[in-house]
Protein backbone atom coordinates (compact mmCIF):
# COMPACT_ATOMS: atom_id res chain seq x y z
CA UNK A 1 0.00 0.00 0.00
CA UNK A 2 2.59 2.56 0.86
CA UNK A 3 4.92 1.64 -2.01
CA UNK A 4 1.30 2.90 -4.21
CA UNK A 5 1.37 6.02 -2.40
CA UNK A 6 5.32 6.11 -2.82
CA UNK A 7 4.68 5.73 -6.98
CA UNK A 8 0.92 7.40 -7.05
CA UNK A 9 3.01 9.97 -9.64
CA UNK A 10 4.52 7.69 -11.75
CA UNK A 11 1.79 6.02 -12.15
CA UNK A 12 -0.52 8.55 -12.86
CA UNK A 13 2.43 9.85 -15.10
CA UNK A 14 2.40 6.83 -16.96
CA UNK A 15 -1.17 7.46 -18.02
CA UNK A 16 -1.42 10.05 -19.09
CA UNK A 17 0.95 9.78 -21.38
CA UNK A 18 -0.74 6.73 -22.51
CA UNK A 19 -3.80 9.03 -22.80
CA UNK A 20 -1.77 11.81 -24.37
CA UNK A 21 -0.76 9.01 -26.85
CA UNK A 22 -3.99 8.21 -28.02
CA UNK A 23 -5.19 12.04 -28.72
CA UNK A 24 -2.24 12.98 -30.69
CA UNK A 25 -2.53 9.31 -32.75
CA UNK A 26 -6.31 10.47 -33.04
CA UNK A 27 -5.08 14.21 -34.13
CA UNK A 28 -2.69 12.62 -36.64
CA UNK A 29 -5.74 10.22 -38.00
CA UNK A 30 -7.46 13.30 -38.47
CA UNK A 31 -5.49 14.96 -40.54
CA UNK A 32 -4.94 12.63 -42.39
CA UNK A 33 -8.23 11.94 -43.50
CA UNK A 34 -9.10 15.40 -44.07
CA UNK A 35 -5.42 16.44 -45.44
CA UNK A 36 -5.54 19.22 -44.24
CA UNK A 37 -5.27 21.16 -40.48
CA UNK A 38 -9.20 21.86 -39.25
CA UNK A 39 -9.95 22.60 -35.78
CA UNK A 40 -11.21 19.08 -34.79
CA UNK A 41 -7.36 18.04 -35.25
CA UNK A 42 -6.39 20.99 -33.46
CA UNK A 43 -8.52 20.28 -30.34
CA UNK A 44 -6.61 16.54 -29.96
CA UNK A 45 -3.42 18.14 -30.62
CA UNK A 46 -4.19 20.49 -27.88
CA UNK A 47 -5.52 17.90 -25.56
CA UNK A 48 -2.56 15.78 -26.25
CA UNK A 49 -0.26 18.18 -25.36
CA UNK A 50 -1.68 19.15 -22.31
CA UNK A 51 -2.09 15.51 -21.25
CA UNK A 52 1.54 15.29 -21.72
CA UNK A 53 3.20 18.50 -19.75
CA UNK A 54 0.74 17.17 -17.10
CA UNK A 55 2.57 13.85 -17.38
CA UNK A 56 6.33 15.70 -17.44
CA UNK A 57 5.19 17.49 -14.55
CA UNK A 58 4.13 14.46 -12.43
CA UNK A 59 6.89 12.52 -13.32
CA UNK A 60 9.03 15.63 -12.12
CA UNK A 61 7.05 15.28 -8.90
CA UNK A 62 8.18 11.39 -8.60
CA UNK A 63 12.12 12.42 -9.23
CA UNK A 64 12.05 15.29 -6.30
CA UNK A 65 10.26 12.53 -3.79
CA UNK A 66 12.74 9.85 -5.08
CA UNK A 67 15.96 12.35 -4.81
CA UNK A 68 14.52 12.93 -1.42
CA UNK A 69 14.56 9.61 0.16
CA UNK A 70 17.73 9.02 -1.52
CA UNK A 71 19.35 11.49 0.58
CA UNK A 72 22.37 10.98 3.30
CA UNK A 73 23.22 7.43 2.21
CA UNK A 74 26.59 6.83 3.29
CA UNK A 75 29.17 4.51 4.53
CA UNK A 76 31.49 5.08 7.33
CA UNK A 77 35.13 3.55 6.88
CA UNK A 78 37.62 2.93 10.12
CA UNK A 79 40.95 3.03 9.10
CA UNK A 80 43.16 0.74 11.54
CA UNK A 81 47.06 1.35 11.13
CA UNK A 82 50.41 -0.22 13.12
CA UNK A 83 51.94 2.34 15.37
CA UNK A 84 55.08 1.05 14.45
CA UNK A 85 56.54 3.77 11.73
CA UNK A 86 58.63 0.88 10.09
CA UNK A 87 55.18 -1.50 9.81
CA UNK A 88 52.98 -0.50 7.02
CA UNK A 89 50.25 -2.72 8.03
CA UNK A 90 46.91 -0.57 7.14
CA UNK A 91 43.17 -2.05 7.33
CA UNK A 92 40.14 -0.43 6.28
CA UNK A 93 36.70 -1.79 7.78
CA UNK A 94 33.35 -0.54 8.36
CA UNK A 95 32.99 1.67 11.42
CA UNK A 96 31.79 -0.06 14.80
CA UNK A 97 30.04 1.69 17.69
CA UNK A 98 32.58 2.84 20.29
CA UNK A 99 35.23 3.52 17.15
CA UNK A 100 37.48 6.70 17.62
CA UNK A 101 40.39 8.40 16.22
CA UNK A 102 43.20 7.08 18.33
CA UNK A 103 41.47 4.44 20.11
CA UNK A 104 44.06 1.36 20.66
CA UNK A 105 42.48 -1.77 19.69
CA UNK A 106 45.13 -4.48 20.00
CA UNK A 107 47.98 -5.88 18.34
CA UNK A 108 49.51 -5.76 14.99
CA UNK A 109 49.43 -9.31 13.37
CA UNK A 110 52.45 -8.32 11.15
CA UNK A 111 55.00 -6.67 14.20
CA UNK A 112 53.01 -6.84 17.22
CA UNK A 113 52.92 -3.12 17.15
CA UNK A 114 50.24 -1.30 19.05
CA UNK A 115 47.21 -1.21 16.39
CA UNK A 116 45.10 2.25 16.64
CA UNK A 117 42.14 4.16 14.60
CA UNK A 118 43.85 6.22 12.57
CA UNK A 119 41.16 7.72 10.90
CA UNK A 120 37.36 7.34 9.95
CA UNK A 121 35.71 9.12 7.01
CA UNK A 122 32.13 8.77 5.33
CA UNK A 123 31.97 7.55 2.34
CA UNK A 124 29.05 7.96 -0.09
CA UNK A 125 27.66 4.63 -1.41
CA UNK A 126 27.77 3.73 -4.88
CA UNK A 127 23.94 3.96 -6.74
CA UNK B 1 -11.12 2.08 -37.66
CA UNK B 2 -14.23 1.55 -35.58
CA UNK B 3 -12.58 2.56 -32.84
CA UNK B 4 -10.85 5.65 -34.09
CA UNK B 5 -14.49 6.37 -35.64
CA UNK B 6 -16.39 5.51 -32.30
CA UNK B 7 -14.14 8.32 -30.21
CA UNK B 8 -14.06 10.81 -32.86
CA UNK B 9 -17.57 10.59 -32.42
CA UNK B 10 -17.65 11.66 -28.83
CA UNK B 11 -16.59 14.54 -30.02
CA UNK B 12 -19.25 15.08 -32.71
CA UNK B 13 -18.55 15.74 -36.26
CA UNK B 14 -16.42 18.45 -37.58
CA UNK B 15 -19.09 21.27 -37.98
CA UNK B 16 -19.84 21.60 -34.38
CA UNK B 17 -16.19 21.32 -33.02
CA UNK B 18 -16.36 25.04 -32.81
CA UNK B 19 -18.47 24.00 -29.50
CA UNK B 20 -14.99 22.06 -28.00
CA UNK B 21 -13.14 25.22 -29.45
CA UNK B 22 -15.58 27.95 -27.15
CA UNK B 23 -15.11 25.75 -24.15
CA UNK B 24 -11.29 25.91 -24.58
CA UNK B 25 -11.23 29.56 -24.43
CA UNK B 26 -13.81 30.17 -21.78
CA UNK B 27 -11.78 27.36 -19.17
CA UNK B 28 -8.57 29.23 -20.45
CA UNK B 29 -10.13 32.86 -20.10
CA UNK B 30 -11.40 31.99 -16.53
CA UNK B 31 -8.45 29.81 -15.41
CA UNK B 32 -6.29 33.30 -16.72
CA UNK B 33 -8.82 36.30 -15.01
CA UNK B 34 -10.12 34.46 -12.41
CA UNK B 35 -7.94 31.39 -11.00
CA UNK B 36 -3.85 32.38 -11.74
CA UNK B 37 -3.11 33.80 -8.37
CA UNK B 38 -5.30 30.85 -6.22
CA UNK B 39 -3.49 28.29 -8.56
CA UNK B 40 -0.11 29.41 -7.69
CA UNK B 41 -1.02 30.03 -3.97
CA UNK B 42 -2.20 26.38 -4.39
CA UNK B 43 0.66 25.47 -5.96
CA UNK B 44 3.01 27.44 -3.40
CA UNK B 45 1.25 25.62 -0.24
CA UNK B 46 1.24 21.72 -1.51
CA UNK B 47 5.33 22.62 -1.72
CA UNK B 48 5.28 23.43 1.77
CA UNK B 49 2.81 20.97 3.01
CA UNK B 50 5.20 17.96 1.13
CA UNK B 51 8.52 20.06 3.25
CA UNK B 52 6.66 20.18 6.51
CA UNK B 53 5.30 16.43 6.01
CA UNK B 54 9.31 15.75 5.27
CA UNK B 55 10.24 17.48 8.15
CA UNK B 56 7.54 15.96 10.71
CA UNK B 57 9.35 12.39 9.22
CA UNK B 58 12.79 13.35 10.35
CA UNK B 59 11.65 14.66 13.29
CA UNK B 60 9.55 12.07 14.38
CA UNK B 61 12.75 9.61 13.12
CA UNK B 62 15.08 11.41 14.96
CA UNK B 63 13.34 11.66 18.26
CA UNK B 64 12.87 8.08 17.94
CA UNK B 65 16.74 7.25 17.90
CA UNK B 66 17.32 9.88 20.56
CA UNK B 67 14.94 7.92 23.08
CA UNK B 68 16.49 4.66 21.88
CA UNK B 69 20.37 5.81 22.36
CA UNK B 70 19.05 6.88 26.06
CA UNK B 71 17.56 4.30 26.82
CA UNK B 72 20.32 2.14 25.61
CA UNK B 73 23.38 4.18 27.11
CA UNK B 74 21.12 5.57 29.93
CA UNK B 75 19.17 2.18 31.19
CA UNK B 76 16.62 4.11 32.83
CA UNK B 77 14.23 2.17 34.60
CA UNK B 78 10.83 4.38 33.41
CA UNK B 79 10.04 6.00 29.80
CA UNK B 80 11.82 8.17 29.04
CA UNK B 81 10.04 9.87 25.94
CA UNK B 82 7.91 11.66 27.72
CA UNK B 83 10.68 13.86 29.24
CA UNK B 84 12.46 14.20 26.32
CA UNK B 85 9.22 15.46 24.16
CA UNK B 86 8.84 18.02 27.21
CA UNK B 87 12.06 18.93 26.73
CA UNK B 88 12.54 19.71 23.00
CA UNK B 89 10.92 23.11 23.58
CA UNK B 90 13.66 24.37 25.71
CA UNK B 91 14.77 27.57 24.84
CA UNK B 92 17.29 30.23 25.57
CA UNK B 93 16.66 34.22 25.86
CA UNK B 94 19.76 35.85 25.01
CA UNK B 95 20.89 39.36 26.99
CA UNK B 96 19.34 42.49 26.24
CA UNK B 97 21.29 44.57 23.85
CA UNK B 98 20.08 48.16 24.26
CA UNK B 99 22.93 48.38 27.06
CA UNK B 100 25.85 46.32 25.10
CA UNK B 101 28.25 46.84 28.23
CA UNK B 102 28.90 43.37 29.63
CA UNK B 103 26.84 41.38 27.81
CA UNK B 104 29.48 38.91 26.69
CA UNK B 105 29.59 38.10 30.42
CA UNK B 106 25.77 37.56 30.90
CA UNK B 107 25.80 35.40 27.37
CA UNK B 108 28.74 33.37 28.50
CA UNK B 109 26.91 33.26 31.90
CA UNK B 110 23.35 31.92 30.22
CA UNK B 111 26.03 29.84 28.20
CA UNK B 112 27.07 28.23 31.29
CA UNK B 113 23.66 27.68 32.71
CA UNK B 114 21.92 26.26 29.65
CA UNK B 115 24.91 23.54 29.25
CA UNK B 116 25.06 22.76 32.68
CA UNK B 117 20.91 22.20 32.30
CA UNK B 118 21.33 19.74 29.49
CA UNK B 119 24.20 17.92 31.40
CA UNK B 120 21.63 17.81 34.17
CA UNK B 121 18.59 16.76 32.07
CA UNK B 122 20.12 13.75 30.19
CA UNK B 123 21.67 12.60 33.93
CA UNK B 124 17.91 12.44 34.92
CA UNK B 125 16.63 10.68 31.87
CA UNK B 126 20.10 8.42 31.66
CA UNK B 127 21.05 7.72 34.72
CA UNK B 128 23.43 5.53 33.83
CA UNK B 129 25.59 6.89 31.17
CA UNK B 130 29.26 7.14 30.68
CA UNK B 131 31.02 10.03 31.40
CA UNK B 132 32.37 9.31 27.46
CA UNK B 133 28.88 9.14 26.32
CA UNK B 134 27.14 11.76 27.97
CA UNK B 135 28.37 14.87 25.78
CA UNK B 136 27.00 12.46 22.57
CA UNK B 137 23.25 12.19 24.33
CA UNK B 138 23.97 16.11 24.59
CA UNK B 139 24.83 17.05 20.95
CA UNK B 140 21.85 13.88 19.79
CA UNK B 141 19.62 16.02 22.30
CA UNK B 142 20.69 19.62 20.73
CA UNK B 143 20.23 18.07 17.08
CA UNK B 144 16.97 16.74 17.95
CA UNK B 145 15.82 20.64 19.24
CA UNK B 146 17.37 22.34 16.25
CA UNK B 147 14.99 19.83 13.92
CA UNK B 148 11.89 20.26 16.39
CA UNK B 149 12.64 24.24 16.07
CA UNK B 150 12.48 23.85 12.37
CA UNK B 151 9.30 22.35 12.37
CA UNK B 152 7.38 24.33 14.68
CA UNK B 153 8.44 27.49 12.36
CA UNK B 154 7.75 26.36 9.34
CA UNK B 155 4.51 24.97 10.45
CA UNK B 156 3.86 27.98 12.28
CA UNK B 157 4.40 30.19 8.65
CA UNK B 158 2.64 27.89 6.92
CA UNK B 159 -0.64 27.79 9.05
CA UNK B 160 -0.21 31.50 9.26
CA UNK B 161 -0.06 31.56 5.16
CA UNK B 162 -2.92 29.50 4.90
CA UNK B 163 -4.92 31.78 7.41
CA UNK B 164 -4.36 35.11 6.00
CA UNK B 165 -4.17 33.48 2.15
CA UNK B 166 -1.41 36.46 1.54
CA UNK B 167 0.48 35.80 -2.04
CA UNK B 168 4.02 37.60 -0.55
CA UNK B 169 3.81 35.45 2.45
CA UNK B 170 3.36 32.35 1.44
CA UNK B 171 5.78 33.01 -1.51
CA UNK B 172 8.53 33.59 0.51
CA UNK B 173 7.95 30.65 2.24
CA UNK B 174 8.17 28.29 -0.64
CA UNK B 175 11.23 30.11 -1.52
CA UNK B 176 13.01 30.12 1.35
CA UNK B 177 12.32 25.69 1.47
CA UNK B 178 14.92 24.71 -0.68
CA UNK B 179 17.37 26.06 1.99
CA UNK B 180 15.41 25.49 5.02
CA UNK B 181 15.01 21.88 4.17
CA UNK B 182 18.48 21.26 3.09
CA UNK B 183 19.28 22.44 6.85
CA UNK B 184 16.58 20.38 7.51
CA UNK B 185 18.20 17.11 5.98
CA UNK B 186 21.66 17.83 7.20
CA UNK B 187 20.33 17.95 10.81
CA UNK B 188 18.57 14.66 10.62
CA UNK B 189 21.90 13.34 9.22
CA UNK B 190 23.89 14.43 12.19
CA UNK B 191 21.81 12.41 14.30
CA UNK B 192 23.68 9.05 12.92
CA UNK B 193 27.10 10.84 14.03
CA UNK B 194 26.35 11.77 17.56
CA UNK B 195 23.91 8.78 18.18
CA UNK B 196 27.00 6.44 17.14
CA UNK B 197 29.96 8.57 18.08
CA UNK B 198 31.05 9.04 14.27
CA UNK B 199 33.88 12.27 13.78
CA UNK B 200 31.93 15.23 12.34
CA UNK B 201 33.59 17.62 10.03
CA UNK B 202 33.66 20.62 12.58
CA UNK B 203 35.93 18.40 14.37
CA UNK B 204 38.84 19.21 11.96
CA UNK B 205 40.60 21.64 13.78
CA UNK B 206 40.77 18.91 16.95
CA UNK B 207 41.64 16.41 15.00
CA UNK B 208 44.82 18.66 13.21
CA UNK B 209 45.80 19.08 16.92
CA UNK B 210 45.23 15.32 17.74
CA UNK B 211 48.03 14.49 15.07
CA UNK B 212 49.94 16.99 16.49
CA UNK B 213 49.93 16.04 20.40
CA UNK B 214 49.33 12.31 19.60
CA UNK B 215 51.90 10.02 21.85
CA UNK B 216 52.71 13.24 24.03
CA UNK B 217 51.60 13.43 27.79
CA UNK B 218 48.35 15.77 28.22
CA UNK B 219 46.59 17.69 31.07
CA UNK B 220 43.30 19.40 31.69
CA UNK B 221 43.96 22.50 31.57
CA UNK B 222 40.46 24.27 31.36
CA UNK B 223 36.60 23.42 30.95
CA UNK B 224 36.77 19.83 29.20
CA UNK B 225 39.74 21.25 27.44
CA UNK B 226 43.19 19.33 27.13
CA UNK B 227 46.85 20.59 26.30
CA UNK B 228 49.79 19.49 26.11
CA UNK B 229 53.24 20.95 25.90
CA UNK B 230 56.45 19.97 24.01
CA UNK B 231 59.62 20.77 21.93
CA UNK B 232 59.53 21.27 18.08
CA UNK B 233 62.86 22.59 16.48
CA UNK B 234 64.05 24.21 19.28
CA UNK B 235 60.08 26.16 19.82
CA UNK B 236 57.86 25.13 22.42
CA UNK B 237 54.50 24.48 21.46
CA UNK B 238 51.49 24.06 23.14
CA UNK B 239 48.83 22.73 22.00
CA UNK B 240 44.83 22.82 23.18
CA UNK B 241 41.67 20.68 22.14
CA UNK B 242 38.48 20.00 23.44
CA UNK B 243 38.76 16.61 25.20
CA UNK B 244 37.69 13.81 23.42
CA UNK B 245 36.36 11.71 22.17
CA UNK B 246 32.74 12.99 23.44
CA UNK B 247 30.91 15.42 21.78
CA UNK B 248 32.98 18.64 23.64
CA UNK B 249 34.02 21.94 22.43
CA UNK B 250 34.93 22.96 25.40
CA UNK B 251 36.07 26.37 26.65
CA UNK B 252 39.57 27.41 24.48
CA UNK B 253 38.97 30.99 25.12
CA UNK B 254 39.09 30.65 28.94
CA UNK B 255 42.30 27.70 28.63
CA UNK B 256 44.24 30.06 25.92
CA UNK B 257 43.75 33.07 28.73
CA UNK B 258 44.94 30.57 31.53
CA UNK B 259 47.90 30.19 29.72
CA UNK B 260 48.88 33.01 28.49
CA UNK B 261 48.48 34.23 32.48
CA UNK B 262 50.71 31.05 33.35
CA UNK B 263 53.28 32.41 31.12
CA UNK B 264 53.16 36.08 32.32
CA UNK B 265 52.12 37.14 28.08
CA UNK B 266 55.51 35.66 27.19
CA UNK B 267 53.65 34.16 24.12
CA UNK B 268 55.10 34.92 20.37
CA UNK B 269 52.24 33.83 18.87
CA UNK B 270 48.59 31.80 18.85
CA UNK B 271 47.69 29.97 16.08
CA UNK B 272 44.15 28.70 15.59
CA UNK B 273 42.68 25.94 13.41
CA UNK B 274 39.27 25.48 13.07
CA UNK B 275 36.53 24.59 9.73
CA UNK B 276 35.11 27.69 7.91
CA UNK B 277 32.11 27.67 6.12
CA UNK B 278 32.87 27.54 2.30
CA UNK B 279 31.36 29.80 -0.32
CA UNK B 280 29.11 27.86 -3.22
CA UNK B 281 31.84 26.90 -5.70
CA UNK B 282 34.61 26.56 -3.28
CA UNK B 283 36.37 23.65 -3.12
CA UNK B 284 35.55 21.49 0.48
CA UNK B 285 39.12 20.52 2.09
CA UNK B 286 40.60 23.61 0.66
CA UNK B 287 43.05 24.94 3.21
CA UNK B 288 43.10 28.91 3.81
CA UNK B 289 45.52 31.17 6.12
CA UNK B 290 44.52 34.40 7.44
CA UNK B 291 44.65 36.62 10.95
CA UNK B 292 42.45 36.64 13.55
CA UNK B 293 40.73 34.63 15.97
CA UNK B 294 39.14 31.15 14.25
CA UNK B 295 36.34 30.56 15.93
CA UNK B 296 32.67 29.76 15.65
CA UNK B 297 30.15 30.05 18.24
CA UNK B 298 28.06 33.01 19.88
CA UNK B 299 30.96 34.85 20.30
CA UNK B 300 32.25 34.49 23.94
CA UNK B 301 35.21 32.56 23.67
CA UNK B 302 36.01 34.42 20.84
CA UNK B 303 35.82 37.52 22.98
CA UNK B 304 38.63 36.32 25.54
CA UNK B 305 40.83 35.10 22.82
CA UNK B 306 41.09 38.75 21.37
CA UNK B 307 41.16 40.24 24.78
CA UNK B 308 44.01 38.16 26.12
CA UNK B 309 45.72 38.73 22.65
CA UNK B 310 45.36 42.32 22.25
CA UNK B 311 46.17 43.15 25.95
CA UNK B 312 49.91 41.23 25.39
CA UNK B 313 49.96 42.18 21.62
CA UNK B 314 50.40 38.75 20.66
CA UNK B 315 49.93 38.03 16.92
CA UNK B 316 47.00 35.91 16.27
CA UNK B 317 46.93 33.67 13.05
CA UNK B 318 43.93 31.34 11.79
CA UNK B 319 43.90 28.24 9.28
CA UNK B 320 40.32 27.76 7.83
CA UNK B 321 39.71 24.16 6.48
CA UNK B 322 36.60 25.09 3.82
CA UNK B 323 33.28 23.09 4.06
CA UNK B 324 29.38 23.41 3.74
CA UNK B 325 27.25 23.32 6.66
CA UNK B 326 26.13 20.04 6.17
CA UNK B 327 29.58 18.40 5.60
CA UNK B 328 30.74 20.94 8.95
CA UNK B 329 27.77 18.99 11.31
CA UNK B 330 27.77 14.87 9.35
CA UNK B 331 30.23 12.68 9.11
CA UNK B 332 34.03 13.72 8.29
CA UNK B 333 34.44 13.41 4.74
CA UNK B 334 37.49 11.76 3.40
CA UNK B 335 39.02 15.17 1.62
CA UNK B 336 38.55 16.80 4.73
CA UNK B 337 40.39 14.01 6.62
CA UNK B 338 42.97 15.01 3.79
CA UNK B 339 42.82 18.20 4.08
CA UNK B 340 43.74 17.89 8.51
CA UNK B 341 47.23 16.95 7.02
CA UNK B 342 47.88 19.34 4.59
CA UNK B 343 46.56 22.12 7.71
CA UNK B 344 49.07 20.56 10.18
CA UNK B 345 51.99 20.86 7.40
CA UNK B 346 50.86 24.20 7.43
CA UNK B 347 50.64 24.82 11.11
CA UNK B 348 54.32 23.38 11.06
CA UNK B 349 55.44 26.01 8.29
CA UNK B 350 54.40 28.97 9.90
CA UNK B 351 55.49 27.51 13.32
CA UNK B 352 59.31 27.46 12.00
CA UNK B 353 58.75 30.46 9.69
CA UNK B 354 57.00 32.84 11.94
CA UNK B 355 58.12 31.34 15.71
CA UNK B 356 61.93 31.78 16.53
CA UNK B 357 64.13 29.60 18.32
CA UNK B 358 63.69 29.32 22.07
CA UNK B 359 59.76 30.79 21.91
CA UNK B 360 56.10 29.68 23.04
CA UNK B 361 53.27 29.41 20.74
CA UNK B 362 50.04 27.83 21.58
CA UNK B 363 48.24 25.89 19.27
CA UNK B 364 44.16 25.59 19.57
CA UNK B 365 42.63 23.37 17.49
CA UNK B 366 38.62 24.50 17.73
CA UNK B 367 35.82 22.38 16.91
CA UNK B 368 33.77 19.66 18.48
CA UNK B 369 36.37 16.42 19.16
CA UNK B 370 32.96 13.81 18.63
CA UNK B 371 34.74 10.55 17.63
CA UNK B 372 38.10 12.20 18.20
CA UNK B 373 40.76 11.41 21.20
CA UNK B 374 44.08 12.90 21.89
Amino acid sequence: MSNLKNNIFLILSVILSLFSLILLSLGLFELQRVGDFNAFSMDYFISGLVCLSLSFYLSYQHRKIMKLRLLGRHLTITVVKCSNPSCNFKEEREFKVGDYIFKRIGQCPKCNGDLYIYSIYAQPLKK
Amino acid sequence: MEFIDATLSIFGDSSNSIIIDILYFLVFAFVITFLNQRVQIWMWLRDAENALRRLNFLLSRAKQTAIKRVKELGKPDFDPSPMIEDFLDFFIIEPVDLDPRGIIEKLDHLLNVRDNRIEAFIKRIAPNVSSEDLPNLEGLLETVIVLNTLYREIRHLLLLGKKTKNMVFIMQLQMNLPLLMKYAEAFYNAVDAFSNGKPIGDGVGALVVAKLIYGKPHREIAEKIVASEFDYKGRRIIALKAKGPGAEVGKPGEAIARIIAENGGNISRIIMIDAALKLEGEETGRVAEGIGAAIGGPGAEKYKIEEIATKYKIPLDAIAIKMSLEEAINTIKKNIVMASEKALNKLLAIIEERVHEGETVIVAGIGNTLGISQ
